[in-house]
């Protein structure tokens, strides 16, 4: 078991919401696996200045709230402990907004294409 | 109790990697750096006739090589009389998980699976971590990916968010760091605790499979236009490409083609810098990864690094990202494949390469990868610009890594650098050097030519050139 003491701190507040979600809830975890001054050296100050956290989804093993510590059944089959960044994590990624210099580029392209067809 | 620390963990880094991918790598050493390569491929104990029936049982390979006759006209219009190649594409996008990498993983899963792994273990930015997913499920095996996703306050780009939702969707646990070279540290911890197999893009493994690629390319070619490809555009990071293709199309007996690898240009940025971690619109194939990988193979996650790309390249060449923008949507509008724009990155060279060419002459490019939310070159753009990152319009010139992305409106405003690869062996010998801190003996030499792809004279005039600048 990957079992790891919950002592991030977030950087931001997580959401004013303590609702207490149930064992078997899928959620995301956020740990610290190292603290900035046990980092690898070598790395860029701004890099080093920093903790190195790892966030995990997975299945409440007990009953647990947004900025509580919980422990998680991962897909792999492992138990990991941190903090509970998400209730129900979901994907948020887009295909999103054509900027003007991509639709400008193409257009051109494609019209000339056009010409020899 | 075990220690599990950084220091301590990175101590136990060789017994670990023995253990998790039963490779006794010291067994080919003839050197501080030296090594029979071709006895540790041996070793793997895949024959290439083996490779090819494990990746038919499982779906992978024999992906479509598909012309490109709109792009093909498309370069021709701009190019001197008679010169414009024609320019093919092998569809990698048609493999299980969607990207060439199934074939990397595919002998992995069998191999871990053959010798009583429950489990597989990759870090990776994303499409071999779905690969390794994939085969995993496929073989009732666990995996854990580990992947560099996010900077210190949270922000993950779009690409790499949507390479950790395949790999859960295909079964894998993921682990998702913040910026930093302790992924290693990362994956050696969890494969000590689980005792998973090491499923590096690294090891012989992983390279047997790609050569299925290079064969497939050759042989496509050959039957529908009775030659080989003149040229193969390959996208270059870690070398495990360039490697496995090119030994592909050796082994299919295509000697004569060049294998011209090819990087995004991402100069100036730090790969380790969480400042410019999400400044950069492309996670893989670009010079954050080539440059290094290629003067020093040994960088990696195992003892031995099967990928050994300066043996293959006949020429190196670099794109900017508003190129492989550009061509990707190019592939999407004129030619009516949506695909991704990792995978495209050889493509936007071609585009440019093809007019150097008499028309008859072929240039295959090795791969596509799928495509979706977070992987279009729209999500990605609108990413970058919330970062700070300006986009438009303009020439190869114009771009500024982490600063500046410059789409071109014309092929004619698209153009490759050439990278020098007698730089790229001085600096290889530079970290030989390092490492054995004393001349080369004769057998080093021996092993240097062929690992930086020259002649015994010609390296050692190198060797000569890089001891009088020292």
């Amino acid at each position: 078991m990957l079992l790891r003491k919950a002592t991030f701190r977030p950087m931001q507040p997580y959401e004013a919401d303590h609702t207490i979600h149930p064992m078997g809830t899928r959620v995301r975890l956020r740990f610290t696996l190292l603290q900035a001054h046990e980092r690898a050296p070598s790395i860029p100050r701004e890099t080093a200045a920093t903790p190195y956290t790892v966030r995990v989804n997975g299945i409440l093993q007990h009953p647990s709230c947004i900025g509580a510590e919980a422990m998680v059944l991962t897909a792999s089959g492992r138990q990991v402990s941190g903090v509970v960044e998400e209730i129900g994590p979901a994907d948020r990624h887009t295909f999103g907004r054509p900027p003007s210099a991509l639709v400008r580029a193409i257009e051109a392209l494609h019209a000339l294409a056009r010409t020899l067809t | 109790m075990r220690r599990l620390g950084y220091e301590a963990i990175l101590e136990r880094r060789n017994e670990i990697l023995l253990g998790a991918t039963g490779l006794d790598y010291a067994a080919f050493d003839s050197g501080p750096f030296s090594f029979d390569y071709e006895a540790m491929l041996s070793a793997a104990g895949y024959t290439y006739e083996q490779v090819v029936n494990i990746q038919n049982s499982c779906g992978v390979g024999h992906t479509p090589l598909l012309d490109l006759p709109n792009l093909t006209q498309l370069v021709r219009r701009g190019s001197p009389k008679g010169r414009g190649a024609n320019i093919l594409v092998k569809d990698e996008a048609a493999n299980p998980s969607g990207s060439f990498k199934d074939r990397r993983a595919s002998v992995s899963a069998h191999h871990a699976r053959r010798n009583g792994y429950k489990g597989m273990i990759a870090a990776t930015s994303g499409n071999y971590g779905a690969a390794v997913a994939s085969q995993a499920a496929r073989l009732g095996l666990r995996a854990i990916i580990i992947q560099e996703a996010f900077d210190s306050v949270g922000r993950g780009q779009p690409e790499i968010l949507e390479k950790g939702r395949k790999c859960e969707v295909l079964g894998a646990e993921v682990l998702q760091t913040t910026v930093g070279p302790e992924l290693f540290y990362v994956q050696l911890l969890t494969l000590e605790e689980t005792g998973f197999f090491n499923a590096s893009l690294y090891t012989p493994f992983s390279i047997l499979g790609i050569e299925t690629l290079g064969y497939e390319i050759a042989l496509d070619a050959h039957a529908r236009y009775g030659r080989y490809p003149d040229v193969v555009l390959v996208t270059h990071a870690g070398g495990g490409h360039v490697t496995g293709v090119a030994r592909g199309l050796r082994r299919a007996g295509a000697k004569a083609t060049q294998i011209v690898g090819v990087s995004v240009d991402l100069a100036g940025l730090h790969m380790a810098s969480d400042h410019d971690f999400n400044r950069k619109s492309f996670t893989t194939g670009h010079t954050g990864f080539s440059i290094p990988f290629t003067t020093w193979p040994d960088r990696v996650d195992v003892t031995r690094n099967a990928a050994r790309p300066l043996r293959y390249l006949d020429r190196f060449v670099t794109v900017t990202q508003g190129e492989v923008f550009l061509a990707t949507e190019a592939l999407s509008r004129i030619e009516g494949l949506e695909r991704g724009p990792a995978g495209n990155t050889s493509l936007a060279a071609a585009m440019v390469l093809a007019r150097q060419f008499p028309e008859e002459a072929l240039i295959a490019v090795c791969e596509t990868e799928y495509t979706g939310a977070g992987k279009s070159p729209v999500s990605q753009l609108e990413f970058a610009e919330t970062m700070g990152v300006e986009v438009v319009n303009g020439v190869s010139a114009d771009n500024v890594p982490g600063k500046r992305i410059a789409i071109p409106t014309s092929l004619e405003a698209m153009s490759v650098a050439e990278v020098d690869l007698d730089k790229l062996r001085s600096s290889y010998l530079r970290h030989a050097h390092d490492v054995v801190q004393r001349e080369f003996q004769s057998h080093e030499v021996d092993f240097l030519a062929e690992d930086l792809g020259v002649s015994l004279r010609e390296v050692q005039r190198l060797i000569e050139a890089s001891a009088s600048m020292h």
